[in-house]
């Protein structure tokens, strides 16, 4: 056995040329694969991340059905609000839950001497917020909120423009407060405006300390929701359904149901790019088999003399398999080193989009960063090193055969 | 001459080489046509998807409509002949293929206990699907001229009103003669989009009754859609529209392109995504060909050593290997073609199911066609022939040339082959 | 009789009387504990013009019914506010309904005043600073010039308004609302001094938007009466159908 082995390696060097074109062109496939899916990753993640953190979270905790009709009093008691935060503080130690954030909705009327026009209030807490969600990061003129802040508001850039608003300029809110059907007004001023990209939310969102908005309300210390921020997007359902089966008479939701949407994106963007892979395999295949094929048919006379001097139809075919075996295994390192570094890249300095496109973009009610880095977990690195790495020694078979066959003695008297 | 002989010879002194390579240049032709294919349908298809719902290839307006859309800034408010005039400039067009006029408005809704807001839409049913899809949305009814007032909402407004089909709905509105406009209509319709925006917001009725309802005359229009045969056509046939002698001066035409710069930024970012990718699987079929080519060559030094032996000039040598390569790639491309065409043939018709991936999906405000259909590009298919056809020649260059360069002696007592 | 006393009295509260309390009368004047009237409104905007007859009745600042009259087309459609609650009966379809707030920044009967307007109750030394910035003669007529700054809580959305009053029997003459930017945002002007029901009211009023001075809306008050009894249910739901 050992005789084969030697022989298998050292019949990919006596043809160097040949045995390196083979395994670059299977490593320059790995390499793409690997990007590719590096990439897709990675904007899917950016995408999740960005819709989470505005305004919305991997794991929301609300009044059972406010989901779907909202409605301001449809609140979490102070009790409800206890209960989930100290579970979420449980929770930390199983989960890398990084923010628990409180949040209040209403939709209202914000008018100031030029104009009116209907807002999406959005009671916050200033700080943790900041810490957590891409609030902060959006403003393009003023500053952000400080909790203490009674009547200060953030205004979508929208908003501000319609009501001809600058920084400091006072406006006038209108709402209705819980329970009863009075229409409450307060005055605010203009902290700072923000712009998401997102024409909807840009169009109506105005932010307000979560103290100021409870009292506006007259909400006393209740909430509309609880949001989590957690590290990894990916154990948003398991965490969600945990919460769920905690408290059965709310509704835990993780980002996937609420915002479907994007969760829909998501899976079409996966359909698509798993068409493209599909086709990277079959091409890579192909590859592999000619080359093999080529390489075994060019050897008739190579396994006629093995044949004559005793090997046996098992072993040459071993031996074929075991150089494949090789290949293989050199593709896969170099690959993975190909694939790796263009990841690696792509995760620090990222591919600009605006190549292809100016201005602004949005899908399912995320708007698109402008530059799109690359995410590789090592699940996928691996996955995708298996199946090259399968695929070759599968497609393998066949030439190995043909040279366990082939044993035309006549071969040996030709030129 | 001879050189040509010998090319065409040498290919089938090893077959079993020869197809292979040969296939190798047709799968990987195969391979690109259907990618390209597929993407130049998806690219067609977005399109398809964001102009076919609602907004057609183009829309006509009022110059002053967009972006404001103010009530008051109708085609026709400046002259009452001036819609008749529209509409029979734009059918002297052949490529005109629908043409729908519609009235917008905002009011509230009102069913007894609950009432909404709601965006009005007045149209002309019969003309309407010639130009726009939305109305096949319709779960169950239909704006029904029998009913007088018929009324088709979106389903989530319907729930939030409370009301179904037969339900009175009643409308109130700010009128063009600053009036309240108010009057009952009768729902003979829900209407499903998969689009929540138009879902939770749309009310849909007769083009002439929203018309009375807002206080504007019969020949008021807000907007004309139109669909034409290309809608890649749209920019030019909207500048056509605009610049032709009779066209009324208040009147602008604009394009997909124009009124939703999204869109074509999405196409435009989607293609160049693809086109990236399809380049790169491109150069990787070529350098598998490279691969394949350049060992087929090396294979053979002895037989290039034995002949220049004998005296063939190293032009010729060349040359014959070069053309030899030519045919090589000439009959896989037509090999890769057929292959392609067969697949292309199931994937335009067929298309690829992709309905387990999607749910409603939406996107840029349309919403999802969840089988893709591929489309022929011709364009890159003829380029990616090329680019295959030069990297099969550029692969057999390099091996050729050195092989012609070899002393005879040397390739003459090369090791035995393998 | 009562008009000289009226005046005599006047000219004697004068000189008692604080900016504020000036002000206030000056607010209070078309209004009181309860009263009837009879109103023509006309609005001219770029595109049409209207006029609207109405009768109007109210009872503090809680609640007013206001009945179209004219034209026939609108006769009937009757309107209620009640606190911050509005309602419309539409009588060419029989129904009732309820304005939500997200309309309450709509033009009310295309008028230029809003829905909100007519709504709140605000009573502005409530929430005005008041002082005099002149004091003297303009046009041969001698008057005050107040200035309004709004508290700093108040929630009005003007940064100031500016009311000239007459000094001789406190009419006012107009009235000028800015944005907190500095900018004129709208004028009302007063004319037709007339005893209305033992008061002098002026009886024509207009407000004309800045950014657009050839539109104006003008409610001229051909009757006017204070403090009479009205009936109880005059300002329910069901009365909107009457």
């Amino acid at each position: 056995m050992s005789i084969v082995l030697k022989m298998a390696w050292r019949n990919l060097w006596r043809k160097p040329r040949r045995t390196l074109l083979t395994v670059i062109t299977i490593s320059l496939g790995l390499a793409l694969l690997l990007i590719i899916l590096g990439l897709g990753d990675g904007s899917h993640k950016q995408m999740i991340e960005s819709a989470v953190h505005l305004g919305s979270g991997h794991v929301l905790v609300q009044q059972k059905g406010y989901l779907e009709k909202g409605g301001i009093d449809r609140l979490l008691s102070p009790e409800e609000i206890r209960g989930v935060e100290s579970w979420s503080r449980e929770m930390k130690g199983r989960f890398p839950i990084r923010h628990i954030l409180r949040r209040t909705f209403v939709s209202g009327l914000a008018s100031s001497a030029d104009g009116s026009t209907g807002v999406q209030l959005i009671g916050i807490q200033p700080l943790e917020e900041m810490q957590a969600s891409g609030f902060d990061e959006k403003l393009i003129e003023g500053e952000f909120l400080n909790a203490d802040d009674r009547d200060w508001v953030i205004l979508g850039q929208g908003v501000a423009h319609k009501l001809a608003l600058e920084v400091g300029e006072k406006l006038v809110l209108m709402a209705q407060g819980a329970d009863s059907v009075e229409i409450r007004s307060r005055l605010v001023r203009v902290r700072g405006i923000l712009r998401t990209g997102l024409e909807e939310q840009d169009q109506t969102l105005a932010l307000m300390p979560l103290g100021a908005a409870q009292e506006f309300l007259d909400l006393g210390t209740q909430v509309h929701q609880i949001a989590l921020l957690i590290q990894d997007a990916q154990l948003s359902e398991e965490l969600a359904s945990i919460g769920q089966e905690n408290f059965p008479t709310l509704e835990v939701l993780s980002w996937g149901e609420a915002l479907p949407q994007l969760r829909d994106f998501i899976r079409l963007d996966d359909g698509g790019s798993y068409v493209m892979n599909l086709i990277l395999f079959l091409l890579i295949g192909f590859t592999v088999l000619n080359t093999l094929l080529m390489s075994v048919l060019e050897r008739g006379r190579e396994f006629a003399l093995l044949h004559c001097l005793g090997m046996t139809p098992g072993k040459r075919f071993t031996m074929v398999l075991l150089e494949a075996f090789f290949i293989a295994f050199l593709a896969a390192l170099t690959g993975f080193g190909l694939g790796y570094s263009g990841h690696l890249y792509l995760s620090r300095s990222g591919l600009p989009l605006d190549l292809f496109y100016s201005g602004e973009l949005t899908a399912a009610g995320v708007a698109f960063d402008p530059v799109m880095y690359s995410h590789l977990s090592p699940a996928r690195i691996l996955q995708s090193m298996v199946v090259v790495f399968s695929l070759t020694l599968l497609l393998a078979v066949f030439p190995a055969w043909r040279a366990a066959r082939s044993a035309d003695v006549h071969s040996l008297g030709r030129a | 001459m001879i050189a040509w002989r010998l090319g065409w010879r040498n290919l089938w002194r090893n077959s079993r080489r020869s197809l292979i390579t040969i296939s190798a240049v047709g799968c990987g032709y195969a391979i690109l046509i259907v990618l390209i294919g597929l993407t130049v349908g998806m690219a067609g298809q977005m399109l398809k998807n964001g102009t076919g719902l609602l907004m057609g290839d183009l829309q006509l307006h009022h110059s002053d409509y967009l972006p404001e859309r103010s009530l008051y800034d109708t085609i026709g408010s400046d002259s009452s002949s001036e819609l008749e005039g529209v509409l029979h400039q734009l059918s002297l067009y052949p490529q005109l293929a629908g043409r729908s006029p519609r009235v917008y408005g905002f009011g509230l809704l009102s069913t007894g206990e609950n009432s909404a807001g709601a965006r009005l839409m007045g149209i002309d049913p019969q003309v309407e699907s010639g130009v726009s899809s939305f109305l096949s949305g319709l779960q169950a009814g239909a704006l029904d001229d029998s009913v007088e007032r018929s009324l088709l909402l979106g389903d989530v407004l319907a729930r939030e009103l409370e009301a179904s089909i037969g339900s009175q709905v009643a409308i109130v509105t700010q009128a063009a003669d600053g009036s309240l406009g108010n009057d009952l209509f009768q729902v003979s319709g829900i209407l499903h989009t998969g689009l929540s925006y138009l879902d939770r917001s749309l009310a849909v009725l007769y083009l002439k009754d929203l018309q009375e309802l807002l206080a504007l005359s019969p020949d008021e229009v807000h907007e004309i859609a139109v669909r034409i045969g290309d809608p890649m056509a749209a920019d030019a046939f909207a500048a056509q529209l605009n610049a032709s002698e009779n066209w009324p001066a208040n009147t602008v035409a604009q394009s997909w392109g124009e009124l939703a710069p999204q869109l074509r930024d999405y196409v435009g970012l989607a293609q160049g995504m693809y086109g990236f990718i399809i380049l790169i699987i491109g150069l990787f079929t070529a350098i598998g060909v490279l691969n394949t080519m350049m060992m087929a060559v090396f294979e053979r030094s002895r037989e290039i050593g034995l002949v220049a032996a004998l005296g063939m000039r190293p032009l010729l040598i060349v040359s014959s290997i070069l053309l030899e390569s030519l045919f090589l790639g000439i009959l896989g491309l037509i090999g890769g073609f057929g292959l392609g065409a067969w697949g292309m043939s199931y994937l335009t018709t067929q298309g690829l199911d992709l309905s387990r991936w999607m749910g409603e999906v939406s996107m840029l405000g349309t919403r999802m066609d969840p089988v893709l259909k591929a489309s022929w590009g011709w364009d890159y298919v003829l380029w990616s022939a090329l680019g295959l056809l030069s990297a099969t020649l550029l692969a057999a260059l390099f091996p050729a040339v050195k092989a012609a360069r070899l002393n005879p002696v040397q390739a003459l007592s090369a090791p035995v082959e393998g | 009789m009562g008009g000289s006393i009226c005046s005599l009295s006047a000219q004697v509260d004068l000189a008692q009387l604080s900016p504020a309390e000036i002000i206030d009368k000056v607010d209070q004047m078309l209004r009181g504990d309860s009263s009837r009237g009879l109103v023509e409104m006309a609005v001219v905007t770029r595109r049409w013009e209207r006029n609207v007859t109405m009768e109007i009745w109210s009872e503090g600042t809680e609640k007013a019914l206001i009945k179209v009259l004219q034209p026939k087309k609108e006769a009937g459609t009757t309107t209620l506010k009640v606190g911050s609650d509005m309602w419309n009966y539409l009588p060419k379809i029989d129904r009732t309904i309820r304005v939500p707030s997200s309309m309450m920044m709509g033009s009310w009967m295309g008028s230029h005043f809003t829905n909100d307007d007519l709504v709140k109750e605000s009573r502005l030394i409530r929430d005005y600073e008041i002082e005099i910035v002149y004091e003297g003669d303009r046009e041969g007529i001698e008057v005050y010039e107040f200035q309004l700054t709004p508290h700093p809580d108040a929630p009005v959305v003007w940064g100031k308004m500016l009311y000239q009053v007459r000094k001789q029997d406190l009419m006012p003459t107009w009235a000028e609302y800015y944005g907190e930017d500095g900018e004129l945002k709208r004028t009302m002007t007063f004319s037709d001094y007339r005893e209305m029901s033992g008061r002098l009211v002026p009886t024509k009023s207009r407000m004309v938007p800045q950014d657009k001075p050839e539109e104006y809306t003008e409610m001229i008050y051909h009757e006017l009466h204070f403090d009479i009894p009205i009936p109880k249910g005059t300002f329910s739901l069901s009365s909107l159908r009457r």
